[in-house]
């Protein structure tokens, strides 16, 4: 028993289905609806949600049947780039006032695009209602380019950062304007809090938009788990302060980080930093540059340190070295590597762009989405500091900061994406005067 | 259809749309019937006469008369790269690691006096999304020290 199904190209809804002629062909045994299993829908929210299924002998003999239900939808333009500000509505703004809005010294906005996560496995939830649907186990071929679409990821989202400095060079108030997109589910309140910055003690303005459109559906985070765009423009932001004021970045996020458990995790991974390495050049063309960054996140306590080094001719990124603490007990060997190659391709490879037109997933594969291969990764040097359970969500997000800061001293440029792909790299170093003529 | 599996004989029928992966895995073997559909993560791999093939992109019949070999058959439990993944840590989620035992014995059966580098080398046609390359590479670097001092391959 093999199962195909068939996936929306747009938010609408189904209007037409010619099953009749998906059954009369051979081999076919049922085709599915959505009053036939929950897993379907007559109202696809976004691009990729499954409408309908075949259950054939053979996976050949479902697909061909696919191919003769004929949907027939009824949709409107799709909405889906809030960057371009299109969005359906805003489901929440969440503002918080703890001080009055900074003049800004420094400034850093980050884009981060839809992260799929945890894992590109088969699609068992679809497979296993599909089956409970016929009453007979069978199996689902999906291509990965369709689990793509069809499956819920974790949201875009961006965050700019304003700080202000006091006399002494501290920062004394920091504004924060954040957006993230909860795609076709609309509601993701919960993550609202998840937008701020761990910046504890220092007055916050911050305003955090929480929008819905018609891209596939949001996946909740763990409650408290950071977020990555804040938690990269915040390094970012403080990287631009310190460099504006002549001062190492350390000092400066020592200063931000009063003592505790995220000032612990700090100062452990601090024991590798030497200092911004400033596009230390490794060869006498200055093509290869080496950059270091950290990042820290207040709840749950973590800390990251990375090295990157990166080619100005072609834009590649290579991570050298990630160190990280956290205030947790030590958890299973793989749990922070995994956590660190969630980070890596964040930051720096992994994207499944949307068309927008339509919001259709234009990855077609894994040579698409690109995850980090058996070159990619450093050894993680970990410590663990506390006693809670690790929460790896906190370390990603940490981690793809910290990489971001380690690119922004390699290369000078101010990355504002997740994640930074060669050709987001290249292209302000082609557009900046070069340094070595 | 005749052909061998992991040194033993068999004969089936085999419908001609079978995939390899479909056969294998229907044969209670751990291989994926269809990771990623597209063979780029390499988590359905095995040897075919000793050339490593993607089972998932491969109909069942082009194995006819030739001898297929899967994680089963090239890394048994109590060999020396079972043994040095368990040790490493590198075997502990089920998606990828039957493709990275394949890649990683047939990397170490052509060359016991394997690198760090051609091992990193040898896991390329593998994708892990947990990102396991390390203890991976260093079970390969164990398994090839211990294939040197006389443990048997």
């Amino acid at each position: 028993m093999n199962a195909a199904v068939l996936l929306s190209p747009h938010a609408g809804r189904l209007t037409a289905l010619d099953t009749a002629a998906a059954l009369a062909m051979p081999g076919v045994l049922a085709v599915l609806r959505a009053a036939d299993c929950p897993a379907l829908t007559d109202a696809p929210g976004h691009a990729g949600a499954p409408v309908a299924a075949v259950v054939a002998e053979t996976a050949a003999a479902a697909r061909a049947a696919l191919a003769a239900l004929a949907p027939v939808y009824d949709h409107r333009p799709p909405v889906v780039d809030p960057a371009a500000g299109r969005i359906l509505s805003t489901v929440q703004t969440s503002i918080v006032q703890t001080g009055q809005p900074a003049r800004a010294d420094a400034v850093a906005s980050v884009t981060a695009a839809r992260r799929h996560l945890p894992d590109l496995t088969p699609p068992a939830a679809l497979e296993t209602a599909l089956a409970r649907a016929v009453g007979r186990p069978l199996h689902l071929s999906l291509p990965l380019a369709a689990r793509l679409a069809a499956e819920p990821a974790g949201a875009d989202r961006q965050a700019t950062i304003r700080l202000t400095a006091g006399p002494d060079g501290a920062v004394v108030a920091a504004d924060l304007a954040a957006r993230l997109n909860a795609g076709a589910v609309g509601d993701a309140r919960a993550l609202a809090p998840t937008c701020l910055p761990g910046l504890p003690g220092v007055p916050l303005s911050a305003r955090v938009d929480i929008v819905a459109t018609d891209t596939p559906p949001t996946l909740l985070p763990a409650p408290g788990a950071a977020c990555p765009a804040t938690a990269a423009a915040l390094e970012l932001a403080l990287l631009a302060l310190a460099r504006a004021q002549g001062r190492d970045p350390l000092d400066l996020r020592r200063q931000t980080l009063p003592d505790g458990p995220a000032r612990a995790c700090l100062e452990s991974v601090a024991q590798h930093w030497q200092g911004p390495l400033n596009g230390a050049p490794l060869d006498d063309e200055g093509r290869l540059t080496l950059g270091a960054g950290f990042a820290v996140i207040a709840h749950p306590a973590t800390a990251v340190l990375a090295e990157v080094m990166a080619d100005r001719d072609t834009g590649h990124v290579s991570l050298t070295r990630l160190a990280v603490a956290v205030d947790a007990a030590p958890g299973p060997a793989g749990l922070l590597p995994a956590a660190v190659a969630r980070a890596h391709g964040y930051a720096l490879r992994e994207e499944a762009a949307l068309d927008p037109e339509t919001g259709a997933v234009l990855a077609g594969g894994l040579a698409d989405y690109r995850l980090a291969h058996a070159f990619s990764l450093p050894e993680v040097e970990a410590e663990w500091l506390g006693h809670a359970p690790a929460d790896p969500e906190t370390v990603t997000a940490a981690a793809a900061a910290a990489i971001l800061s380690a690119l922004a001293d390699a290369t000078g440029i101010a990355p504002g994406h997740l994640p930074m792909t060669a050709d987001r790299v290249l292209s302000p170093i082609l557009s900046a005067p070069k340094p070595r003529e | 259809m005749r052909f061998i599996v992991n040194g033993v004989e068999r004969e089936l029928e085999v419908p001609p749309h079978r995939l390899l992966s479909e056969l294998l895995h229907d044969l209670g073997l751990n291989v994926p019937p269809a990771p990623c559909c597209d063979g780029d993560c390499g988590a359905g791999m095995v040897l075919v006469d000793g050339m490593p093939v993607e089972a998932g992109l491969t109909l069942a019949w082009r194995a006819r008369g030739r001898a297929v070999e899967t994680a089963e058959g090239l890394a048994p439990p109590g060999s020396p790269v079972a043994r040095a993944f368990a040790a490493a840590g590198a075997d502990a989620c089920p998606h990828c690691t039957p493709g990275v035992l394949v890649a990683a014995a047939q990397a170490l059966r052509v060359n016991p006096w394997i690198t760090e580098d051609e091992a990193r080398a040898a896991l390329m046609g593998n994708l892990c999304r947990c990102g396991g390359y390390v203890p991976q590479v260093a079970a390969i670097l164990a398994a090839a020290g211990e294939i040197q001092t006389g443990g048997g391959a």
